[in-house]
C-alpha cells in the first residue's frame, strides 16, 4: 500500500475520538443531503401523482381522430400507448327515472388504466366490457330504485351533443350499472352523465374520437404529435394548428417544455430552488466538517512535519488529509442513505399527518436509488470541499514550524485586561476569557453552527409569526366568513345557485362571477389626481404602453341583477337598457406603502363618465390567444368596489355587469378562457361562530349538484385552523432539519473543546503546581464553558432580531404585535439548552484535565 | 571541492519590535566528505543554520548552493525531492513518525518516491545501527537510543550526499552517545557523506574535522581540527 495511504489509514485508526467526531459531522450532514433530496423526490413524485390522479397519465390529446385512422396512430414509432375515448351515446332510460338520458361517453380499456375518471368512481368497478356503465351519483339519488349490478333496458341513440334535437334511429340495447361516479352535468342536459367500455376495434369507421397518447420519448412530444396528425391527416385550425392538446403540467414535471414556455413554468424555479438549496446546505456543511478536518489536520501537524522534512511533497501532505476524508466518509455516506430515509420517513409522515386535512391527500415518501447515489455524490463532494483547505493549508506548512509544533499552538500576542471579570473572578477569570480567546480560531466553526441552527430555526419561525399576523389581520379585514368556488366549466346550474342563495342563517350573501380582459387607453384619459400620483408611467409592470397608447387591466364582473340595480340605485342612476356597465373608478394613490390604510387610500383612475363607451379586449395579456373585443356603455361611475368579496389588483379597473351580460360575453372568450370565466363565487356572511357549520350546509348543497372536484368552500374558522396545522407541520420539518444541523454543531463543539483541552493540559498543569486548587481549576473551565457558551447567542441574537425586523417591516407589522404572537419562551429554552449543553461537554471533558498527574503533565512534551 | 555554500544567508522572525534575526548574512563553504560540528550557545542561531540547510526552513534572505544548486529558490515540489533524496536530518528527539513500524520508518523516503530499497543495502544498514530485530517494532516500543539510530537509519537510507544532525545526542546518555557518534563517522568514512553536526557537547565536537563557532546568529570561529 502507499506509504501516505497507510499512514492516513493508520492515522483514523489511531485518533478514534477525533475520527468518530468527523464521523458522525459527515453522517450528520449527509443524511441532511439525503433528507433533501428525498423530500424534493417525495414532492415531485407527490406532485406527479397527483397530476396523473386528477388529469390522467397521459402526455399529448389528439382531437377528432377518425377511428379508420387509430391504427396509424398506434403503430407510430413514437408512440409508447394510445388509449381513446368518445364513440358518444346517447341512451334513452325506461320511464319513471327523474330524468330521461344516460349521457355515456365509451373508453378503451388503456383509458380506464390511465386515466383519471376511474378515481371518482364512489362505488363499484370500472366497466370491462362493452354494455357496462358507470353512472354519475344524482341518478342514484334522484332515483333510489335502481343501484349497482341493475341493468336497464335502453334505446341508444349515437352522438350526446346531438340527443336533444333526437329523430335518429334508436337500437334497443341493456345497459349494466357497475359503479357510481362522483361527476355531474349541468340539469340543461337532462340527463345522467356516465362512463362505458368501447373496443376501439369495433367503432365504425367514420365515428370520430379522442386519443391520448403515452409518448415512447417524452421529450420529443411538442415536435412528434404535429407530425402524427399530419401523418393521419387532420385538418389545421384558422391558427394553423392541429387539433392536439399537451398535457403542459404532467411534462413540466418532466421536465419537458413548449418552445418558449420554459421561464415560465415553475417546476425549473423550484429545481434550481433545490439546487440553491443542496449548494448553500452543502456549503455550510462543508464549512462545519471543514472544523473537524482542521482539528484533526492540527493534532498530527507534529507528525506532518516530520514527514515534510523527510521528503514528503506539499501534494503527498494534502494527500493525507484528503485520505482521511475519504477513509471516514464511506460508511457515513452508506449509512446515510438509511439514515436519511427513516428521517425522511418520520419527518414527512408526521408532516403529511398533520396537513392531510389541509391538502385532502397524504405526501408518500419516495425514495429511488437515483436520489440516494445523488444524496451520495453529493455528501462525497461536500466531504472533499470541507477536507480541500485543511489539505491545502497543511501542504503549505514549514517542516520545521510544524516539527516544533509552533504553528498552530494556542498563543495570545497581547493579553487583555478585563477588570470585571478580574473583580469578580479574579485572576481566574482573566485567563478564562483570554483562552477563550486565544482559542477563537478552534471555536469560529462551532460558534458559526450553533448561531447558524438558531438563525435557520427562529428566523422560519419569525417568518410564520409574522405572516401569521398578517393572514390575521387580512382576515379581519374580509367582510365574508364563507366562501364558495363553483368551477363546472359551464354555467352554474340556476337551482343550485337558488339554494344556495336561500341559505338559512346568513348575514350576508354575494353572488358573482369574474373574467379578465383590457381597455386600450391613451394619456389623456388618466386622471389629473391619478396623473399627480404617478399615473400610468408610474406604474410599470402592470400598465403596458405601446405607441402612446396604454393597456390597463380589467375585471369583469357579473352580478345578479338584482345585486347590480342595487348598485345602480347606490349610485343614484338607473340601468341603460343595453349593455350597461358600472365603472369602480378608483385606483391605489400608493401602492408602494406599507401601511395598510396608506394602501387604501385611492384616487379617481379615469377620466370616465356615465354614457360614455368603452371598447375592451379579452386579450388581457399578449399570451392571451383570444381577442374578442367588446363594448359596454358605462352606466354609473362609482368611486369605490361595492363589497362583494372582490379586491381587484393595483391598477386594475372593475367593469360590473349584470350576470346575463357577463355571460353572452364570456361567451365569446376563446375556449380555454370560457370554460375557466364560467366560475362563480359565492360568500357569505355568518354570524359569530357560525360559519363552519353555514360551510358544511353550503357543501352539501353542493354535492347534490356538483362532483366534489368542482366546488371548493372555504370559511374564516377553517383557514385559520389550516394556517395553524401548515405552520405547526412546516416548523416541525424546519425544526427536524435545524436539529441535524444542532447535531453537527454540538458534535464540531466537542471535537474542539477536546483538542483545546488536550493542548492545554500543561497549561492547566502549571496553575495546580502553582497552587491552584480543583475548585479553582472547575471554576476556572465553567467561565470558559460560559463564555464559549454566550457567544452563539451574541452573535445569532443580533442577527435574528435584525431579520425579525425586517421581516416586520416587509409585512407592516407592529414590533408590539409581533412580540406578543413570537414565542420567546422556546427561543429562552434554546438559549438555556445551548448553555446547558456546552457547559456539561466542558465539565466531562475537562475531568481528565483535574485527573492528571502534574508533574507528567507538565513534562508532555511534543517535540 | 565544495558540496555546501552559503552566500549572505539571513534568516529573521517575527515582525516589528518583535523581530529576532536568528542567523546574520553567514558565509559558509563545506567540502565533500567534511565533518563539520557546529557549536554555539542555547540561541545563537546554530539549529537555524541546520534547518536551512536541510531545506525545512526558507532564509530571509540569501543563497544556498548544494552541488551548486541554490535551494533556496527551488519551489516546494522540487525542494521536497531534495529532502528526500539530498539530504539526511536527524533531530534530537528522533521526530519518527509513531504509527508506523521502525522498518517503514527507515525507508520512508524512499517509500515517499514509491520505491523499495536494495535488500543489500537495507540489511547492511539493519546491521550497522544494530536493528535487526526490532524492525516491526512501533517507535513507542523502542529506547531512547534505539530511536535515534532509526532515525539515522531513515537518514542514510537513501544514500544522501549529506548528513544534518541537530544536537542528535542532546537526549542520550553516554554510552548511546558514543555508540551515536561512531555510527556518523562510520557513515562518514564508509559512505563518503558530508556530515554536519550540531552539539553543544565539546568532546563530541572534538569528534568532527571542523569545528565552526556560532554566536548571535554569525559565524565566530572556524577551525580545522584535524586535516
Amino acid at each position: 500500500m502507499n506509504i501516505i495511504r497507510e499512514y492516513s489509514l493508520d492515522q483514523v485508526r489511531k485518533n478514534r475520538r477525533t475520527s468518530i467526531s468527523i464521523i458522525v459531522a459527515v453522517l450528520i450532514a449527509s443524511t441532511f443531503l439525503c433528507t433533501l433530496l428525498v423530500f424534493a423526490q417525495s414532492f415531485w413524485n407527490q406532485m406527479v401523482q397527483q397530476e396523473i390522479y386528477t388529469s390522467g397519465d397521459w402526455d399529448a390529446e389528439l382531437m377528432d381522430v377518425p377511428a379508420d385512422r387509430l391504427g396509424m396512430v398506434r403503430d407510430n414509432a413514437g408512440v409508447k400507448t394510445m388509449f381513446v375515448k368518445g364513440d358518444n351515446q346517447t341512451a334513452f332510460l325506461p320511464e319513471g327515472t327523474a330524468l330521461p338520458y344516460f349521457l355515456i361517453q365509451n373508453c378503451d380499456s388503456n383509458y380506464w388504466d390511465a386515466m383519471y375518471e376511474k378515481n371518482m368512481i364512489l362505488r363499484g368497478r370500472i366497466p370491462q366490457a362493452p354494455g357496462e356503465v358507470v353512472v354519475s351519483k344524482d341518478f342514484f339519488s334522484q332515483n333510489q330504485t335502481y343501484g349497482i349490478g341493475d341493468t336497464l333496458a335502453v334505446e341508444i341513440d349515437s352522438n350526446v351533443r346531438t340527443h336533444m334535437e333526437g329523430s335518429q334511429q334508436k337500437d334497443a340495447a341493456s345497459l349494466t350499472i357497475v359503479g357510481e361516479l362522483d361527476v355531474s352535468v349541468s340539469s340543461g342536459y337532462e340527463g345522467y352523465l356516465a362512463y362505458g367500455f368501447m373496443e376501439p376495434d369495433e367503432l365504425s369507421p367514420d365515428s370520430e374520437v379522442v386519443v391520448y397518447l403515452q409518448m415512447e420519448r417524452r421529450g420529443k412530444v411538442y415536435t412528434a404529435v404535429p407530425q402524427i396528425a399530419q401523418a393521419i391527416g387532420l385538418p389545421k385550425d384558422e391558427y394553423g394548428n392541429y387539433p392536439c392538446r399537451y398535457h403542459s403540467t404532467l411534462l413540466a414535471w418532466h421536465g419537458v417544455y413548449a418552445p418558449g414556455s420554459f421561464f415560465q413554468s415553475d417546476v425549473p424555479k423550484l429545481f434550481l430552488g433545490l439546487l440553491l438549496a443542496a449548494g448553500a446546505s452543502m456549503a455550510v456543511f462543508a464549512y462545519i466538517i471543514r472544523g473537524a478536518f482542521g482539528i484533526s489536520a492540527k493534532q498530527k501537524i507534529h507528525q506532518l512535519g516530520i514527514l515534510k522534512s523527510v521528503g514528503a511533497g506539499p501534494k503527498q501532505i494534502g494527500r493525507t488529509v484528503i485520505y482521511e476524508a475519504c477513509i471516514l466518509s464511506v460508511i457515513p455516506i452508506l449509512l446515510s442513505m438509511v439514515l436519511g430515509y427513516l428521517f425522511s420517513f418520520g419527518v414527512l409522515s408526521a408532516y403529511s399527518g398533520m396537513t392531510s386535512e389541509v391538502f385532502g391527500s397524504r405526501m408518500e415518501v419516495s425514495f429511488s436509488p437515483a436520489a440516494a447515489l445523488m444524496a451520495a455524490v453529493f455528501s462525497f463532494v461536500m466531504v472533499l470541499l470541507a477536507a480541500h483547505g485543511p489539505a491545502k493549508q497543511m501542504s503549505k506548512i514549514l517542516p520545521i514550524e510544524a516539527v516544533r509544533g509552533e504553528q498552530y499552538s494556542i498563543s495570545v500576542k497581547k493579553a487583555k485586561s478585563h477588570p470585571v471579570l478580574a473583580k469578580h473572578f479574579g485572576f481566574l477569570g482573566e485567563i478564562a476569557v483570554n483562552s477563550v480567546n486565544a482559542g477563537r480560531k478552534l471555536y469560529h466553526t462551532c460558534m458559526v453552527t450553533l448561531s447558524l441552527c438558531m438563525l435557520l430555526a427562529f428566523g422560519f419561525l419569525a417568518a410564520f409569526t409574522v405572516s401569521d399576523i398578517s393572514n390575521a389581520q387580512a382576515e379581519n379585514r374580509n367582510h365574508f366568513d364563507v366562501n364558495i368556488t363553483l368551477r363546472t366549466g359551464e354555467r352554474i346550474d340556476g337551482a343550485l345557485l337558488a339554494e344556495l342563495k336561500a341559505m338559512q342563517g346568513v348575514q350576508g350573501i354575494s353572488v358573482y362571477a369574474r373574467a379578465n380582459c383590457a381597455v386600450w387607453l391613451s394619456g389623456s384619459d388618466q386622471s389629473a389626481e391619478f396623473l399627480q400620483a404617478g399615473g400610468f408611467d408610474g406604474a410599470d409592470g402592470y400598465i403596458v404602453e405601446r405607441d402612446g397608447r396604454y393597456r390597463i387591466p380589467c375585471v369583469l364582473v357579473g352580478m345578479e341583477q338584482d345585486a347590480y340595480e342595487n348598485v345602480l340605485r347606490e349610485a343614484g342612476m338607473e340601468a341603460l337598457p343595453e349593455s350597461s356597465a358600472i365603472i369602480v373608478n378608483s385606483v391605489a394613490k400608493n401602492p408602494g406603502a406599507r401601511d395598510y390604510e396608506a394602501m387604501q387610500e385611492t384616487v379617481p383612475y379615469l377620466n370616465l363618465r356615465q354614457g360614455q363607451r368603452v371598447e375592451l379586449t379579452e386579450k388581457y395579456s399578449d399570451d392571451t390567444q383570444g381577442d374578442y373585443e367588446f363594448t359596454v356603455d358605462v352606466a354609473a361611475v362609482i368611486p369605490s368596489m361595492p363589497e362583494i368579496g372582490l379586491a381587484p389588483s393595483f391598477y386594475t379597473l372593475p367593469v360590473i355587469v349584470p350576470m346575463e351580460e357577463y355571460y353572452a360575453i364570456i361567451g365569446n372568450f376563446s375556449d380555454e378562457m370560457e370554460v375557466y370565466n364560467y366560475r362563480n363565487y359565492v360568500n357569505y356572511v355568518a354570524p359569530d361562530g357560525m360559519d363552519e357549520e353555514i360551510q358544511g350546509e353550503a357543501e352539501r348543497i353542493c354535492s347534490a349538484y356538483l362532483g366534489s372536484s368542482d366546488f371548493m368552500t372555504s370559511s374564516k374558522t377553517e383557514r385559520m385552523r389550516n394556517r395553524g396545522r401548515m405552520t405547526g407541520a412546516t416548523m416541525f420539518v424546519v425544526c427536524s432539519l435545524a436539529a441535524l444541523f444542532g447535531i453537527v454543531g454540538i458534535s464540531s463543539v466537542l471535537s474542539a473543546i477536546l483538542n483545546s483541552l488536550g493542548q492545554r493540559r500543561k497549561e492547566f498543569a502549571m496553575l495546580r503546581s502553582v497552587g491552584v486548587d480543583e475548585k479553582g481549576i472547575r471554576r476556572l473551565l465553567g467561565m470558559e464553558g460560559f463564555l464559549l457558551s454566550v457567544r452563539p447567542m451574541l452573535i445569532g441574537l443580533p442577527m435574528l432580531i435584525i431579520i425579525c425586523a425586517a421581516q416586520c417591516y416587509m409585512m407592516g407589522v407592529s414590533i408590539v404585535e409581533f412580540l406578543c404572537a413570537f414565542p420567546v419562551w422556546v427561543l429562552l429554552m434554546y438559549i438555556v439548552m445551548v448553555l446547558l449543553v456546552i457547559n456539561g461537554i466542558y465539565m466531562l471533558a475537562s475531568k481528565k484535565i483535574r485527573d492528571d498527574v502534574i508533574v507528567e503533565a507538565i513534562k508532555d512534551d511534543t517535540v | 571541492m565544495d558540496i555546501l555554500r552559503t552566500e549572505g544567508l539571513t534568516r529573521k522572525y517575527g515582525t516589528g519590535q518583535t523581530m529576532v534575526t536568528a542567523l546574520d548574512h553567514v558565509d559558509l563553504q563545506v567540502e565533500r566528505g567534511q565533518f563539520v560540528a557546529i557549536i554555539g550557545a542555547s540561541g545563537s542561531g546554530k539549529s537555524t543554520l541546520l534547518h536551512l540547510l536541510g531545506g525545512v526552513d526558507r532564509p530571509t534572505s540569501g543563497k544556498i548552493f548544494v552541488e551548486d544548486v541554490d535551494i533556496a529558490t527551488l519551489g516546494e515540489e522540487r525542494l521536497a525531492q531534495y529532502r528526500r533524496r539530498k539530504v539526511g536530518l536527524i533531530y534530537q528527539f528522533y521526530n519518527l513518525i509513531p504509527t508506523l513500524s521502525v522498518k517503514k520508518n527507515i525507508c520512508l523516503p524512499m517509500l515517499l518516491d514509491n520505491k523499495e530499497p536494495g535488500k543489500e543495502r537495507f540489511d547492511d544498514i539493519v546491521r550497522t545501527l544494530g536493528l535487526g530485530d526490532r524492525l516491526e517494532h512501533l517507535p513507542g516500543q523502542l529506547s531512547g537510543g534505539q530511536q535515534q539510530r532509526a532515525a539515522i537509519g531513515r537518514a542514510l537510507i537513501y544514500q544522501p550526499a549529506i548528513l544534518l544532525a541537530d544536537e542528535p545526542t542532546g537526549n542520550l546518555d553516554r554510552k548511546n552517545t558514543e555508540e551515536i557518534i561512531s555510527l556518523l563517522k562510520l557513515s562518514n568514512r564508509q559512505y563518503k557523506q558530508t556530515i554536519l553536526l550540531v552539539t553543544h557537547d565539546e568532546n563530541v565536537a572534538l569528534e568532527a574535522d571542523r569545528i565552526i563557532k556560532i554566536e548571535d546568529g554569525k559565524i565566530i570561529s572556524d577551525k580545522a581540527v584535524r586535516p
